[in-house]
């Protein structure tokens, strides 16, 4: 970094980098100085009650703090974490993590040039990714690539579209998108952190209206309604279909649909009916396969995501919702919270 | 497989293991190990497992003492290696396994096992290409390894990949089996007149189809008309079209610039191209990333054969049916249970039901593999 504000600006704008955790540790405000009556750490409680309010209600942050006192963007990061970790819900930690990505993302995008390609540089070293940058594209290392590629869809991210001896070009909008997924990772990683019951019980004042619009928000849960096959992806249709023609599903295909059907809540008795008309159908085997991948919650084994699928050859990705979602659950609970918002709920 | 037929493999085993040079795996220490034994359950594989080994020593004096049917270790490195539940053993990484067996590429037909290894070993060969070509890999990265059985391991261990989760292993193996690849996306790209980004795949699709025209303009006039309207697309007289265009020049040019092949020939002839370049490969294999591994150096209890550790240039001279042969050619009494044929040491033996005598090599061969019981008590008399 060239110059003292521009470095204090990238730690402010970067807080989870190893640079940002180094000025944290240097400092001389202590983790407890943050909990003690005072001016400073009001605002950075302030502030990092509202880093987890954006992550839940996912409005981008319009706010109401001067954002330019640096200190308290890093240390409001710290204290953001703390409070994610003592609320403890898996869904609200994955939540933040996707919306400080989200910050990164477009942090980057926003910044002009000198300094955007320096932030470039800084965070591709802090992060240990060696890229070589020129004119705009960056060459990166395939296994730094498909480490976090593997959650973005279409072919601009396969390797197998992209690879030239040991590795991949990006263009400059591609990078950032690959170190928005870095910087979820690095958020994620960690959390929830292990905690004294003591500092939550002081942190609730804060913590209990978050968790209070959190449960607002989480209440739509798709295992709980009625099982709805025209809601299922269009991966899932094809397999139920091969089945209805009488056709024999490969080991993958069968385990597929079995955990898909059985982790959107269809009940073992069904889903065996549903293969009886395969032409190796056998009850018994059947009936012991199928409790067996559904398990007593119907959840033991989470169906494979779309890579998988495509792997395998069982991905038909022909829908446009495809290229939105990683994974078919991720794809049924779409369509089910759309015919949700689409029908007027009766007790209103 | 008797009593009998075990205690003798097991003899000759532990005789292999009692001269033999182990070699470990690098961090062996980190890995699990699983041995299966010659004993009464076998040939059904009963595994122990979670073992580990703290040193050199006391893995050889474990091998000599059990001499296994089989060994095997963990292509990850663990923290507590002999922990029994996975949970707790804490992975700290997995080397790169690619498994090409002679499953996975012949299906119809029935070849002898010499053709199957040969053609396995062309299938590794296409791997090694696209390891050092299109991945970058200098071939001290990795080490061959013929199985002992149908086929060949690579193993990776450089850095940065061992810490790859399962997912992303499987990125890797897309790649080689060219899936998703598609002919359309790759039309827009290889066909169009561009800069230097080109992706190895672009590349190798694009010679492949340089290669077929030239092959095509190499023929007869009647024979590549023949040829060509072979697609679908393409009709009689536009293959003469194409076939008349072509003689004029001696690169796709005109091709591209023409338009006269049609959209659906140019996709098919990518498809055939993807289908001819990519290798197959045992994709759980190399996505499991706590997957056992067979022993480079130990024997394969179904065969007899040396799990062979290969350079590249062994690697290229390599006969597996030859040099992977560890027992002598003094003679051996067995009882043929089905006919057979094997093929060791370059000598191709017809056997039929009944008592005979063999060399030892192909014995133990047809007796690990079910196919014969111990006869001789000669093995008393051999060792005064």
């Amino acid at each position: 970094m060239t110059d003292a504000r521009n470095m204090e600006e990238y730690l402010a704008l970067f807080p989870y980098t190893s640079a940002a955790a180094r000025y944290v540790e240097a400092s001389t405000k202590t983790f407890e100085s943050l909990l003690a009556v005072g001016e400073f750490p009001k605002r950075v409680l302030n502030r990092s009650v509202e880093r987890v309010t954006r992550a839940i209600t996912g409005n981008i942050s319009t706010s109401s703090i001067e954002r330019d006192d640096y200190e308290i963007e890093i240390f409001s990061y710290v204290m953001a974490r703390v409070l994610v970790s003592c609320i403890s819900e898996t869904l609200l930690i994955q939540r933040y993590a996707n919306a400080e990505a989200q910050d990164a993302f477009d942090n980057l995008r926003h910044t002009a040039e000198p300094s955007q390609d320096e932030y470039l540089k800084s965070l591709l070293d802090d992060f240990r990714m060696p890229a070589s940058m020129e004119n705009n594209a960056f060459q990166l290392h395939f296994t730094d690539f498909v480490r976090y590629t593997g959650r973005l869809r279409g072919p601009q991210w396969r390797l197998v579209n992209l690879l030239n001896r040991g590795r991949v070009t990006l263009a400059k909008g591609e990078m950032i998108q690959i170190l928005a997924e870095v910087v979820r990772l690095k958020v994620l990683g960690g959390l929830p952190l292990k905690l004294s019951g003591k500092m939550c019980e002081e942190l609730s004042p804060y913590t209990s209206p978050l968790k209070e619009a959190f449960s607002q928000v989480s209440l739509h849960s798709i295992d709980s309604g009625p099982v709805v096959l025209e809601a299922c992806p269009p991966c899932i249709k094809a397999l139920l279909s091969q089945v209805k023609a009488g056709r024999n599903l490969s080991h993958p295909a069968r385990f597929a649909l079995t955990s898909f059907l059985a982790n959107i809540g269809m009940k073992a008795d069904e889903i065996v009916r549903i293969y009886q008309t395969s032409p190796d159908f056998d009850y018994e085997l059947t009936r012991y396969q199928v409790e067996h991948i559904r398990g007593a919650s119907g959840k033991d084994y989470i169906p494979p995501g779309c890579s998988t699928m495509e792997t395998y050859g069982n991905c038909v990705e022909s829908e446009v919702l495809c290229q939105r979602v990683t994974h078919p659950l991720s794809y049924y609970r779409v369509r089910i919270k759309r015919r949700e918002g689409a029908q007027p709920n009766p007790r209103e | 497989m008797n009593a009998k037929t075990k205690a003798f493999l097991e003899s000759k085993f532990r005789e292999y293991y009692h001269n033999a040079v182990i070699g470990l795996p690098p961090r062996f220490q980190k890995r699990e190990w699983a041995f299966v034994l010659f004993d009464s359950a076998y040939p059904r594989l009963v595994m122990r497992r979670h073992k580990a080994f703290s040193s050199q020593n006391e893995f050889q004096t474990y091998l000599t003492a059990v001499s296994p049917a089989h060994v095997y270790y963990s292509t990850a490195c663990y923290a507590y290696p002999s922990a029994t539940r996975m949970q707790d053993k804490k992975w700290e990484g997995a080397d790169l396994i690619f498994d090409l067996d002679a499953d996975k590429l012949l299906s119809d037909s029935v070849p002898s096992y010499a053709r199957m290894l040969q053609s396995v070993k062309n299938e590794t060969d296409k791997l090694l290409d696209f390891l050092m070509n299109d991945f970058g890999f200098d071939y001290t990265d990795f080490s061959i390894v013929f199985s002992g059985g149908r086929g060949y391991h690579v193993h990776l261990r450089e850095g940065r990949l061992v810490t790859l989760g399962s997912h992303e292993r499987r990125e890797v193996v897309n790649y080689l089996t060219g899936t998703g690849l598609e002919p359309e996306y790759l039309r827009r790209t290889t066909f169009t007149p561009m800069p230097t980004d080109n992706s190895c795949w672009e590349i190798r699709i694009k010679t492949w189809i340089d290669m077929y025209f030239k092959r095509v303009r190499d023929l007869d006039t009647e024979k590549a008309i023949t040829e060509l309207s072979a697609f679908k697309a393409i009709g009689k007289r536009r293959a003469k079209e194409i076939v008349d265009v072509m003689s004029e020049d001696s690169t796709i040019q005109p091709l591209l610039q023409t338009r006269l092949m049609p959209l659906a020939a140019w996709k098919s002839l990518i498809r055939e191209a993807i289908s001819q370049i990519k290798v197959s490969i045992d994709v759980p294999v190399t996505a499991d990333t706590k997957r056992l591994i067979r022993l480079p150096t130990s024997l394969h209890g179904a065969s007899g054969f040396r799990v062979t550790p290969l350079t590249l240039d062994e690697f290229r001279r390599f006969e597996p049916l030859h040099d992977a042969v560890v027992f002598t050619d003094r003679s051996i009494s067995v009882k043929i249970l089905k006919p057979a044929i094997a093929e060791l040491k370059g000598e191709t033996i017809k056997v039929h039901q009944g008592t005979t005598e063999l060399p030892e090599h192909t014995a133990v061969y047809l007796m690990a593999r079910g196919l014969a019981e111990y006869e001789s008590r000669r093995l008393e008399s051999d060792q005064k």
